[in-house]
């Protein structure tokens, strides 16, 4: 078996040096911070630190709500918002959408983007920053605008951009840290300001109850702080990829929209995304179709479903056959270019005589 | 210094940080996927944390089946805000995280008086309307250990479900053989912070004696109390579209089971958890 090439920094990136170090150095400072000892002061004092770190890494002027992840920080915002849910895009991640019911799903067009003139409601509005299956990157300057032109609020899921991409002018920001090289199990709620929702009761100024876990709000403050200067490399390294597969004769998922370059879409005439996933895993390629959460399944992905619903209804080409790859800083081009061999080669296999 | 506040929080015991450093690693290595990915370091993941499970599962009563949350105050939300109980029944002493979650619930709470030394009677007996009744195996300020057993044994009379929070009890005490839920706290027995477990009967034994209001508008959809019902009801618990599991934080026991350190946040449950409720942490 060849050595593991890992492309699927979507999914879950690794943790950083600087990550780990906090999280071990958090693991030595274990005290309550709610304790009223000097060790649980020193755990609170350390918790505020951070908090600090994470709004100027993100350079974000509202409040953090740390919570468990991405999934608890969405549930947060769309249960307790101060104004109902209007409506959600229909591309977004899981997370929201099954949270979401029964409110109404934006449409997009078939390059995966949402119009923001839909978007115009005197309600709450979520509409993710990158999708996490394509990466394409939502008009959200333009949708903030109609949103609280309406008198509306919007959320914006910025699990696949946070730490890579500037956050968008949002009234709440969601964020995960094993995105960005930080620890599983640690994300955030960002509020421009506290009245957006209601508290609850407990820690977090009572807006979420739980021991706060110090040391991974710790890694996750580090691994923001690494930076992200290593996204003009990505780029770099994602022209190539592009360029490769299309030249090979795949098709790149909404190659007319705005993407992040670390996560882009392939399709692959005439093999299955199944098939494909079976040969990259057993070459040691470790990519994915569609999102990790649904890779059980290989059902259309709804991403690609809605697209293909845009103007004329016509299915997305290859929407079947695709694999999505996802660069990380750790990516390098022989690794890039390892994986355009491999590609071509399934492709040449796969291939009908 | 000298700590003597091990009832707030612990330290992480040595075997739970050798358990998790695999899990937290970098690029080179293969301790950082995703456990919902189909590749090999997500396998990799999903299994470990199937390991975990069972290894968190010893420590429990059989028959049940544990579900990785990111607190204890997570998995008594989970609890209380799953299984939707219109007759709630809570000690008076209990955890903050009992207390608040029953008040934001839709339940008619019902107080359950504790005597001069902080107990609640044994011989306790519950309205035949109860649908669930929640009380602490230790508490948290006095240390008064309830006589949980009997009070499950009293809410299955009742046709009740029992929730135990169990955040000071686990690891030193037994855990009550007869309850449908248990809740637990890794950071209260040596393990990391961020992580904790609703323990879920799935069996039906606990309850087999007992019974349950007959007609229609059962909150369980069952006509035994089976506190996997409300799993079952919002769908693909236990295969299905679920927030992500977390590995970093992944199950580990130190040996014999005596030092429980690492449970993992797998967010197994989230989805359905999410659709049937306002899952996290809702409180006054």
């Amino acid at each position: 078996m060849s050595e593991p090439l890992y492309l699927d920094h979507a999914a879950s990136a690794p943790l950083l040096a600087a990550a780990q170090e906090a999280l071990l150095d958090g693991y030595a400072r274990w005290a309550n911070p709610s304790s009223p000892h000097a060790a649980g002061r020193a755990a609170r004092a350390a918790l505020e630190d951070a908090r600090a770190r994470v709004k100027a890494a993100l350079g974000w002027q509202g409040e953090v709500v740390f919570t468990s992840g991405a999934t608890e920080a969405l549930a947060i915002a769309m249960s307790r918002c101060r104004l109902p849910l209007g409506a959600v895009s229909s591309v977004e991640h899981e997370a929201v959408l099954r949270l979401a019911d029964p409110a109404p799903r934006l449409k997009v067009d078939r390059n995966g983007q949402v119009d923001p003139a839909d978007t115009g409601l005197p309600a709450l509005v979520a509409v993710q920053q990158v999708n996490n299956e394509t990466g394409v990157i939502q008009p959200l300057g333009e949708i903030v605008t109609a949103v609280h032109g309406a008198g509306g609020l919007l959320l914006a899921d910025c699990a696949q951009g946070a730490g890579k991409i500037a956050l968008p002018d949002a009234d709440m920001v969601v964020i995960a840290a094993h995105k960005f090289g930080g620890p599983i199990g640690i994300g955030a709620l960002l509020l421009r300001e506290w009245s957006l929702i209601t508290p609850a009761s407990g820690q977090e100024r009572g807006y979420r109850p739980g021991t706060e876990a110090v040391p991974l709000v710790l890694a996750m403050a580090a691994a923001l702080e690494t930076g992200n200067a290593w996204m003009d490399e990505a780029a770099r390294l994602r022209a190539i990829l592009d360029s490769a597969i299309v030249e090979a004769g795949g098709g790149l998922i909404a190659a007319d929209a705005p993407q992040i370059p670390t996560i882009g879409a392939y399709a692959m005439p005439g093999v299955s995304s199944a098939a494909q996933l079976i040969q990259f895993d057993s070459m040691g390629l470790a990519v994915s179709a569609g999102s990790a959460c649904s890779s059980g399944s290989m059902k259309l992905s709804h991403v690609i479903e809605a697209m293909g619903a845009g103007a004329g209804g016509a299915p997305i080409p290859g929407g079947s056959e695709l694999i999505r790859v996802s660069i990380g800083r750790d990516t390098t081009e022989a690794g890039i270019r390892r994986f355009i061999a491999a590609w071509k080669e399934v492709a040449r296999a796969g291939r009908p005589e | 210094m000298i700590y003597l506040d091990y009832q707030a929080t612990t330290p992480l015991a040595a075997e739970a940080r050798e358990a998790m450093l695999p899990w937290l690693a970098g690029p080179k290595s293969a301790g950082f996927a995703n456990p919902h990915s189909p590749h090999r370091f997500g396998r990799a993941a999903a299994a470990a944390i199937e390991a975990a499970r069972d290894q968190v599962a010893a420590l429990l009563p059989p028959g049940g089946r544990v579900v990785f949350t990111s607190s204890a105050t997570e998995a008594i939300n989970l609890a209380i805000i799953g299984i939707k109980p219109r007759q709630l029944h809570v000690s008076t002493i209990e955890h903050a995280a009992v207390l608040d979650t029953a008040k934001a619930s839709d339940a008619v709470v019902h107080p359950i008086a504790v005597d001069a030394l902080g107990l609640v009677s044994a011989n306790s007996q519950f309205a035949p309307e109860a649908d669930l009744v929640a009380v602490m195996q230790v508490n948290n300020e006095i240390g008064t250990i309830q006589p949980v057993e009997a009070l499950a044994d009293a809410a299955h009379a009742a046709g009740a479900l029992f929730l135990c929070d169990a955040v000071q009890g686990v690891g030193k005490l037994s855990a009550p053989a007869n309850a449908d839920m248990i809740a637990l706290s890794a950071h209260k027995l040596y393990g990391p912070k961020g992580i904790g477990a609703l323990w879920v009967r799935m069996n039906r034994a606990g309850a087999a004696n007992s019974r349950r209001r007959a007609g229609t508008g059962d909150s369980l959809g069952h006509s035994q109390p089976c506190a996997m019902c409300w799993f079952r009801r919002g769908g693909g618990v236990v295969r299905g579209p679920h927030g992500r599991r977390s590995r970093p934080c992944a199950t580990v026991m130190g040996p014999g089971g005596s030092v429980a350190g690492r449970l993992d946040a797998e967010r197994l449950c989230r989805s359905a958890l999410a659709r049937q409720f306002e899952y996290p942490t809702r409180g006054t």
